[in-house]
């Protein structure tokens, strides 16, 4: 299981793997799912045990609305299961 | 050549600028449009990009500066995103053709201030104003002039396209600041950015595709994607940011003095010689490094090219689309000389352009 972070823009996305990278958390980007928006955009996957550090880093990064998703392989597909939405300051 | 066109655009740029450009184009594919390497390089860029800015100007959040071609868009963008018709706008006559136009597009109710003695209307609205005079090289103390719009609601909207990396620029000065890019800070022509101090509920004046949201009906309104629809110069943006960075290496205090020492030597110079009327305040104890003249009996046009033409040294003559500052020192008909310094220009080039004036004036008595 891993965990994939959503934001409103693009710009939010690059802002967030920044900070995330400059303290040493692993992350990647990925193309936002269609199964938990239609349309285009970027997020970021992230494995379980740095989930913690990783959303308490982002909840003072000024990026808007930021979700949060579970992401198994199930049956050869993925399975997207929002976790939950939190509003950062912008 | 000699060229002292620098407040039009820096020519000689660090050669890391024209590097990253050509890196730019050879590498990057199209930035938050994809998660491919290409895609996400040039992505990254533009994020460290708006980081260096934002490092410049001291601003907090490097996603409160949007990229856009030039001053002269933002400006529109801004303008046209938030004055609307019958809104009372103070601005000054020391502005330049990208304020005064968009402002006289909006149908806003316009008028002009002293910026050294600002006199307000009740209710006014927004200070649209030069950081810094393109034609005179005189500068608007706009810590003082925002705090005093600040005490009366005013919102204030700088244009810094001649004082972004030339002198200090903070946060403090204004609400949402117009730049350019291939001034000051040595990127390439067609970059320049908007910079926010809060946020704004801008008007929707450019929409298209913007790398979310693909099946809303409407513009996203977040910075910085509000004002970057479609796909962004990513190769000017790598430039300009090798140009920020090295005025960030640099100093702006360290080039300003630089530049500085070359102007005031330059007018030193000739400042003793009768036939030459100069414009501006040259008693003021900070000036951007543009010094603008005319000789008694040539044009403004004629010096340019005698200079261009004898010496190989590079001004601009003309209106510098300046109208009303032009009419208030009545040099519509004839024009102006600017001369206008770089970090990259020399003691000896100003020492030649002092000699080639003189000569210039010998011949043409």
């Amino acid at each position: 299981m891993e965990y994939i972070i959503t934001f409103t823009s693009t710009s939010f996305a690059m802002k967030a793997e920044k900070t995330l990278i400059a303290q040493k958390l692993q992350v990647g980007v990925l193309p936002l799912p269609s199964q938990i928006s239609a349309g285009c955009g970027l997020c970021l996957r992230i494995k379980p045990k740095e989930i913690q550090p990783a959303m308490t880093l982002l909840l003072d990064a000024q990026l808007g609305e930021v979700g949060l998703y579970s992401r198994l392989m199930e049956n050869g597909r993925y399975v997207y299961q929002p976790v939950k939405s939190i509003q950062t300051p912008l | 050549m000699i060229y002292l066109d620098n407040a039009s655009t820096t020519l000689t740029k660090p050669p890391e600028v024209a590097e990253a450009v050509t890196f730019a184009l050879k590498n990057f594919g199209n930035p938050s449009r994809g998660f491919s390497e290409p895609s996400l390089l040039a992505s990254r860029e533009i994020y460290n990009t708006r980081a260096e800015v934002a490092g410049l100007i001291g601003a907090d959040d490097p996603l409160s500066v949007a990229f856009t071609s030039s001053a002269t868009e933002s400006l529109n963008l801004v303008i046209g995103g938030l004055i609307k018709q019958g809104d009372v706008v103070a601005t000054t006559v020391w502005e330049h053709n990208s304020v005064l136009r968009p402002l006289y597009l909006s149908g806003c109710d316009l008028y002009f201030i002293d910026p050294h003695n600002p006199d307000f209307k009740v209710g006014t609205k927004f200070l649209v104003c030069t950081h810094g005079s393109n034609l005179t090289g005189d500068i608007v103390d706009a810590v003082s002039l925002h705090q005093n719009c600040q005490a009366k609601g005013i919102t204030m909207i700088l244009d810094i396209a001649q004082t972004f990396g030339t002198i200090p620029v903070s946060m403090d000065m204004a609400d949402i600041f117009c730049f350019t890019g291939h001034k000051g800070l040595f990127g390439p022509q067609g970059t320049g950015g908007i910079i926010t101090c809060g946020n704004f509920d801008f008007d929707i004046v450019k929409t298209g595709g913007a790398g979310v949201n693909t099946f809303a009906t409407y513009q996203t309104k977040m910075m910085p994607d509000f004002f970057e629809v479609g796909t962004p110069n990513s190769h000017g943006i790598y430039g300009l940011q090798k140009g920020v960075q090295f005025v960030n290496r640099i100093g702006v205090d360290k080039i300003h003095q630089h530049e500085t020492a070359l102007a005031q030597m330059f007018y030193n110079g000739i400042q003793h010689l009768e036939q030459i009327q100069f414009y501006g305040d040259m008693s003021a104890s900070d000036r951007l490094p543009i010094i603008s003249l005319n000789i008694s009996n040539l044009t403004s046009t004629d010096l340019a090219e005698r200079l261009w033409e004898g010496y190989g040294i590079v001004t601009r003559a003309g209106g510098h689309c300046a109208p009303l500052l032009h009419k208030q020192l009545d040099t519509i008909d004839r024009g102006m000389v600017r001369f206008s310094f770089s970090y990259f220009n020399t003691l000896d080039e100003v020492v030649r352009t002092v000699d080639a004036i003189k000569e210039i004036l010998k011949l043409s008595e």
